[in-house]
Parts: C-alpha cells; sequence; structure tokens
C-alpha cells in the first residue's frame, strides 16, 4: 500500500520537484501546503503517513510548525527539507522530534532514502 | 560579525554561487567581468545573526530562463516561473552562504524570505561599502553579486 505524503513548502518549485520524484514510486503525494499554517489545518484532514516539512517559509517557520504539529498529533512523522544545513538548525529539529534532515538542493536518492528510514517503524 | 574578514566572507559568497549555479541549473560561473544587458531580474535578501548584510543578485533574463529551463526539465519556460524558480535557488544559495559562514564563525545566520524584481534593483543604500562579485556564464550570460555588511 501506498503510503500518504504532504509537502509543505512555500516553493511551487519543490511540489513540483517532489511530484516528479515520487512519480512510480510507493509514496503518493496527498497535500501540497504554502505555509506553516496551512499544514496545521490540513493535517488531520488528510491524515498522512510522512511530512516534509521546509525551515523558511511566510509566517510560522518550519521548525515551530513542527513543534506544533507534534503537539497535536505525537504520532506524526516528519522529515525536514531545508537549505538552512548547520549544527544548531539541525540540532534544534532533533529536539523537536522530527525523523530526518534532507539538505536542499537534494538529490532523488536522498529524498527516496530519507523517507523510507522516516518511517521503517511504522 | 566575529573573526571573519571581508575576504572571508567573499570567499565563501563565491565558492557557493559557483558550486550551486553548477549543481542546481547546469551553469557554469567565472568570474570576470561583464556587462548586463538591459534585460534582468534582480532577487535579494537581508541576512540576521552573526551575519548581518545584504545580498543582492542582478542576472540577465536569459540566465534566468536557462536555470528555470533546467531545473523544471521543461523546453519552455514561462516568465511568470521565473520568480518561483528565483526565489528557490536563491534560498538554497542563502542557505549553503548560511551554513559556510557557520563553519568559519561557528555562529548562526538566518535570511529573510528573498524578494524578486524584474529588472535591476538595488535595494540599499551605495555608501561606499559594497562588495561586487561578477560573472560570466558559459553562455556568456551576465550576472552580479552585491554584498553589503549592514551595521548593528
Amino acid at each position: 500500500m501506498s503510503k500518504r505524503v504532504m509537502v509543505v513548502d512555500d516553493s511551487r518549485i519543490v511540489h513540483m520537484q517532489l511530484k516528479k520524484i515520487l512519480a512510480d514510486t510507493d509514496y503518493q503525494i496527498v497535500a501540497c501546503c504554502q505555509s506553516g499554517e496551512e499544514a496545521l489545518e490540513k493535517y488531520g484532514e488528510v491524515e498522512p503517513d510522512l511530512v516534509t516539512m521546509d525551515i523558511l517559509m511566510p509566517g510560522i517557520d518550519g521548525l515551530e510548525t513542527a513543534r506544533q504539529l507534534l503537539k497535536a498529533h505525537p504520532h506524526a512523522r516528519i522529515l525536514m527539507v531545508s537549505s538552512l544545513a548547520y549544527d544548531d538548525t539541525i540540532n534544534e529539529a532533533h529536539d523537536v522530534g522530527v525523523k530526518g534532515f534532507v539538505y536542499k538542493p537534494f538529490e532523488r536518492s536522498q529524498i527516496l532514502e530519507s523517507m523510507s528510514h522516516a518511517l521503517c517503524d511504522a | 560579525m566575529g573573526t571573519l574578514t571581508q575576504a572571508e566572507i567573499q570567499n565563501v559568497l563565491d565558492q557557493v554561487m559557483q558550486d550551486m549555479t553548477k549543481r542546481i541549473g547546469g551553469i557554469c560561473l567565472c568570474k570576470r567581468d561583464t556587462v548586463l544587458s538591459s534585460d534582468m531580474c534582480t532577487i535579494y535578501t537581508t541576512f540576521e545573526g552573526s551575519y548581518r548584510g545584504a545580498l543582492i543578485l542582478c542576472a540577465d533574463t536569459t540566465f534566468w530562463a536557462r536555470l528555470a529551463r533546467y531545473v523544471m526539465q521543461e523546453d519552455t519556460v514561462d516568465p511568470n516561473d521565473f520568480e518561483d524558480l528565483a526565489k528557490e535557488y536563491f534560498n538554497v544559495v542563502c542557505g549553503q552562504i548560511a551554513a559556510g559562514l557557520y563553519r568559519l564563525s561557528h555562529s548562526p545566520s538566518r535570511f529573510r524570505i528573498p524578494v524578486f524584481y524584474m529588472g535591476r534593483y538595488i535595494p540599499i543604500e551605495d555608501d561606499g561599502t559594497q562588495n561586487v562579485i561578477n560573472y560570466a556564464s558559459d553562455q556568456n550570460e551576465g550576472a552580479q553579486l552585491i554584498h553589503q555588511l549592514i551595521s548593528a
């Protein structure tokens, strides 16, 4: 059975890239959100198996969104996908409780491997 | 910003620009004085934290078009897509710059969401402290990276 993915990123380019990467895989994108607020609203509605989350977005940033999402849905699985790839941010993301961190620009294999890892005990 | 010199900052900016433009867009840039065409687009942001500065990239529209075609894997790209493409490209470039500066200074910097303009737009005052890196691409498209430290 395919795994349901919700993409949270303010860039339509990233939505498009992930759709291309995940086509013909066992992952199905069930929602694309352009802000943290939209993600918080939509999560309960679509109940995805995995969320990919950017950090730098208008309004609530991705780390705060992840924090609020995990507070409301403790079993949510979140994979950060961001260009802010340095220790402070990565440590903060892990403290929040996300399942992994993928640096932009990403390769297809990195995304698929990280998604698989994030869902390995699902 | 801490002990970083202008030369160190300039070196990080240049390395990231060349590496990421090649990796994201398949475009080779080399440092060279070049004349920008009158048809260009600008993307800019400001950094906060240990590195406080403005970073602006003006480039020929043909550069943005080629970058968009490569990223989107399409033969033709709607100019309306340039803005999204330029923002995401610059988002990645700035993230890598923040990471590069962090490796040198061990102090984090964050940047604002990039802003895009059709045409040339320099949103900072010219007080003589701007640093400019000029590039020409492998197809002779011009690009100009301008950065300016902002005092606290």
